[in-house]
């Protein structure tokens, strides 16, 4: 029986893992620094897993007006405090955060939210 | 992530296509690695066992629709005309949503129909359905009608100028790459008035090279969209014909169904009831008409798979990095750089893609053992690479449609941005949930084997039309073979861009 017990974890890790998919996500909380409108580093990719709870934390050195494409999530942000914008990661998909400005600028997205399926 | 602080320069668009954004996630490693392997191992068994059939032997499976009521109700003139008034109507109201409307490209109809319902719907149900576009093309419509209303105009229909052999369908495709262009490359392809004056400026074209060259040769030869929906339809499962009666040697009225020339839709339409028929044939067989190939529809062909293509690369890691390098080395460019960059790499795809068929095209001409000059077998062999087009369509473009398609749900109720709510579909909430990255993977993956294994398949039955001998057939068919599954890898490689890195 030398793969008695890692059989058995396994089985116990396939069980856990069939629950964790069908159960809520978990929460995740991802960062966001933003100075003088460009985030740190340049649009990287924040990765979190379907049905996950997250929490964007985000926080600016100047007053913006950011948008998350897809889920269609618009909030201002006031510099130098921590916004905090929840939603649920039902679609899987990788969205970009942009910063919407008055004019029609040419835009680059701060950074990436990928939400990977379980 | 070694990529994402390459992009020191703030100049990538978010989006490659003309219009909205794509949420795909890559394909994972796996499954690129397992499309790769069954690509090799499956197109192998078609071409060594599976294909045998012989076209000019054997006659392919077909059935003819109208036998059922329903297609003929469908396939008949009224309905036609229903059709073709609601795209008229649909493209006067796209014109005129971009005259008048918000200029928000998401809050007007214009931007979402035409790059998404009109551009990849309409190539969905031409390589999927048949050809739809020759149906309904407004264009034709508006004017076909207007020479009706106008006999005398229509009276002097010998006088015009007879379309010159030589000149091919070089328009069209001259026109489609200017199309790409604004598609790909363009800032303003979202802004509904420069859509709309796009359009206008379309149609005042059109109908003056209708009004010069007669309505059928212009749109065989210089309408890109005519000619590309027709290119995709020679994959769709129907097709239609008009039944030539003649007589044979001995006298009887024996039925003779041309079976070379796939009729365009205008002369079904124009044919007795009795000899029209509405074929459901095996996907791809279309493409197996080689016979009416020019050189300037290979040239059209690989233009297209090439545009394709270059839009993918556009989305990848490595495109960027191109980008940014070029961007930092050429200053002297200013405002226009991120243009003329991107200019630079549709265009050379192209001549790319071009140089690439032409020496796989003299590889399999020197192959043959009769003799079959390099433009021969050029022309016999691009239309089996459509397929590949098709699979690379719906692997980039299905979600595309599914997610940012839903818009028009809403925009219909309020196509100008005016706050209307005609249907009351007004503030419908687009699902972005409807399909899911591992829905999207498993079709891109299975469009582009399966696309790949169907071209594969082509082009063997065309060798085997051309030369006989299977031995041969299949010694001539390795050249093609490498180039379809480079092409497919490198389709794959794109689909799953950035992981692979």
């Amino acid at each position: 029986m030398r793969f008695g017990c890692s059989t058995r974890t396994l089985l116990i890790a396939a069980f856990l893992g069939t629950l964790s998919r069908h159960a809520l996500g978990e929460g995740r909380i991802v960062e966001l620094a933003i100075r003088a409108g460009e985030a740190s580093p340049k649009a990287s990719v924040l990765s979190v897993s379907q049905n996950d709870e997250v929490v964007l934390r985000i926080t600016s050195d100047r007053p913006l007006h950011i948008h998350l494409h897809g889920y269609d999530i618009e909030s201002d942000i006031l510099p130098n405090i921590v916004t905090s914008l929840r939603f649920t990661a039902t679609a899987t998909g990788r969205f970009p955060i942009e910063v919407h400005y008055k004019q029609d600028r040419k835009r680059q997205p701060l950074a990436y939210i990928e939400v990977r399926p379980r | 992530m070694e990529w994402a602080w390459i992009g020191v320069v703030a100049c990538s668009p978010a989006s490659a296509h003309g219009f909205g954004l794509r949420y795909d996630l890559p394909l994972p490693l796996f499954l690129w690695i397992i499309g790769a392997a069954s690509i090799v191992i499956l197109s192998f068994l078609f071409v060594a066992i599976f294909v045998r059939w012989n076209p000019r032997t054997e006659a392919p499976a077909e059935v003819n629709l109208l036998r059922w009521k329903t297609a003929r109700v469908v396939g008949g003139q009224p309905s036609r005309f229903i059709a073709r008034l609601f795209a008229v109507g649909a493209l006067i109201v796209i014109i005129v949503a971009g005259m008048i409307g918000d200029q928000t490209p998401t809050r007007n109809l214009a931007p979402t129909a035409i790059w998404i319902g009109w551009w990849v719907g309409v190539s969905y149900l031409s390589a999927f359905i048949g050809d739809v576009w020759c149906v309904i093309n407004p264009w034709a419509a508006l004017f076909e009608w207007y020479e009706k209303s106008f006999p005398i105009q229509s009276a002097s229909r010998t006088a015009r100028i007879a379309w010159p052999r030589t000149l091919g369908v070089w328009p069209a495709t001259g026109f489609f790459i200017a199309f790409a262009w604004i598609e790909l490359v363009w800032d303003g392809r979202s802004i509904p008035s420069n859509l709309a004056w796009l359009a206008i400026g379309f149609s005042v074209i059109s109908w003056a090279g209708m009004r010069l060259f007669g309505r059928n040769i212009w749109l065989r030869h210089a309408d890109p969209f005519a000619l590309a929906f027709s290119v995709l339809a020679g994959f769709a499962p129907t097709e239609m014909r008009i039944e030539t009666r003649a007589s044979n040697a001995r006298g009887g009225g024996v039925s003779i169904v041309d079976p070379g020339q796939p009729v365009d839709c205008d002369r079904y339409y124009r044919a007795p009831e009795s000899s029209r028929r509405w074929i459901l044939r095996p996907p791809g067989a279309g493409l197996l008409h080689t016979k009416n190939v020019t050189p300037s529809l290979v040239v059209f062909v690989i233009v297209m798979l090439s545009t394709v293509t270059f839009d993918g690369l556009m989305a990848t890691p490595l495109w960027q990095r191109i980008e940014n390098a070029l961007y930092e080395a050429l200053p002297v460019l200013g405002d226009f750089r991120l243009t003329v960059i991107n200019t630079f790499g549709l265009l050379s795809s192209c001549a790319i893609f071009l140089a690439i068929y032409r020496v796989v095209t003299t590889l399999v001409a020197k192959a043959s053992p009769k003799f079959m000059t390099v433009e021969a077998a050029s022309q016999a062999f691009v239309l089996a690479l459509v397929p590949i087009a098709i699979a690379y369509l719906v692997a980039h473009y299905l979600s595309y449609l599914f997610i940012q398609g839903q818009l028009l749900i809403r925009l219909v109720s309020d196509p100008f941005g005016f706050g209307w709510n005609i249907f009351g579909s007004a503030h419908f909430r687009p699902d972005i949930g409807i399909v899911g990255a591992r829905f999207v993977w498993y079709t891109s993956l299975f469009a582009i084997v399966v696309g790949h294994v169907v071209a594969i398949s082509l082009a063997h039955i065309i060798a085997l039309h051309n030369l006989d001998d299977p031995r041969a057939a299949v010694r001539s068919q390795f050249p093609m073979l490498l180039l379809m599954v480079g092409y497919t890898m490198m389709s794959l490689w794109i689909v799953a861009q950035p992981i692979v890195e």
